[in-house]
């Protein structure tokens, strides 16, 4: 029986958050090589979480990143069960060879 | 006066053509406006379409400008969120994927438009633009669908 959001609690988000990035990253990789988030509120003040996927320089050609990308969303927000958190979902997608330019603190593999 | 119905698809090509216009080293500058036009593409295409049912057509101008980003973005939500109980399937998943690019175009056009503490790269332009696109060809074809809400009133 779906948890009415009310009841979820951050912990329980976290956990939940956690193991879909697990999940999804394993069945996408090489394409998705890792899955970050922060859960935090978008730019008009609603709670949400901001995925920050690194992709293989090869996912992210123009010829396949669309569709590595619906994949990606559909199996989080599958698993996930956006309805039930009540949080809003956002993407951020960059190549490893983008990152390896900028080298980005916030992108970095940890 | 804008063309109502060949603006948005016009937005939506010079999101395309900014994004792709330096390809080896893109300027910050033709990244960020490409991802704020794809999202404008798609707020002119749903506001056209929305005013596009109104019997007075001296007044859908008038209309148009009345619709606000943050209504949208809220009528979106509540789309995403909503049951749809028994209706078609297909149709509202269309719909609920519309919902969601709107959501999701808005907070990166935000970002796109006011945060120059973020690189904003190829990758995540093209995949912004692409986000619109689905949206446009999901719109497409559900436009003459009917829904009815069934657990939460319309906004």
């Amino acid at each position: 029986m779906p948890m009415p959001s009310a009841v979820w609690r951050e912990s329980d988000i976290d956990k939940a958050v956690q193991e879909a990035v697990r999940e999804v990253a394993k069945k996408l990789a090489p394409d998705v090589q890792w899955i970050r988030y922060a859960k935090t509120l978008d730019s008009t003040g609603d709670r949400a979480i901001f995925f920050r996927v690194m992709l293989s320089d090869d996912a992210s050609r123009e010829a396949r990143l669309a569709k590595v990308a619906r994949r990606l969303e559909s199996a989080l927000s599958e698993e996930l069960k956006l309805a039930e958190l009540d949080l809003l979902l956002y993407y951020s997608y960059r190549s490893r060879s983008e990152q390896a330019m900028l080298k980005e603190p916030a992108w970095s593999k940890r | 006066m804008v063309q109502a119905m060949t603006f948005p698809k016009d937005l939506l090509e010079q999101a395309n053509y900014l994004a792709r216009r330096e390809r080896r080293k893109p300027k910050q500058a033709s990244l960020r406006r490409a991802v704020s036009t794809a999202y404008y593409a798609l707020f002119h295409l749903l506001i056209a379409e929305a005013v596009g049912n109104w019997k007075r057509t001296d007044q859908r101008t008038k209309l148009a400008r009345t619709f606000e980003h943050g209504r949208m973005k809220q009528a979106s939500i509540k789309t995403v969120k909503e049951e749809f109980s028994g209706q078609s399937a297909q149709t509202v998943m269309d719909l609920q994927k519309v919902a969601d690019a709107f959501i999701r175009l808005q907070d990166f056009r935000h970002k796109a438009d006011y945060d120059n503490t973020f690189t904003l790269t190829h990758t995540e332009a093209l995949r912004q633009i692409a986000l619109a696109s689905d949206a446009f060809a999901s719109w497409s074809a559900i436009r003459k669908e009917r829904l009815r809400m069934t657990t939460s009133s319309p906004c």
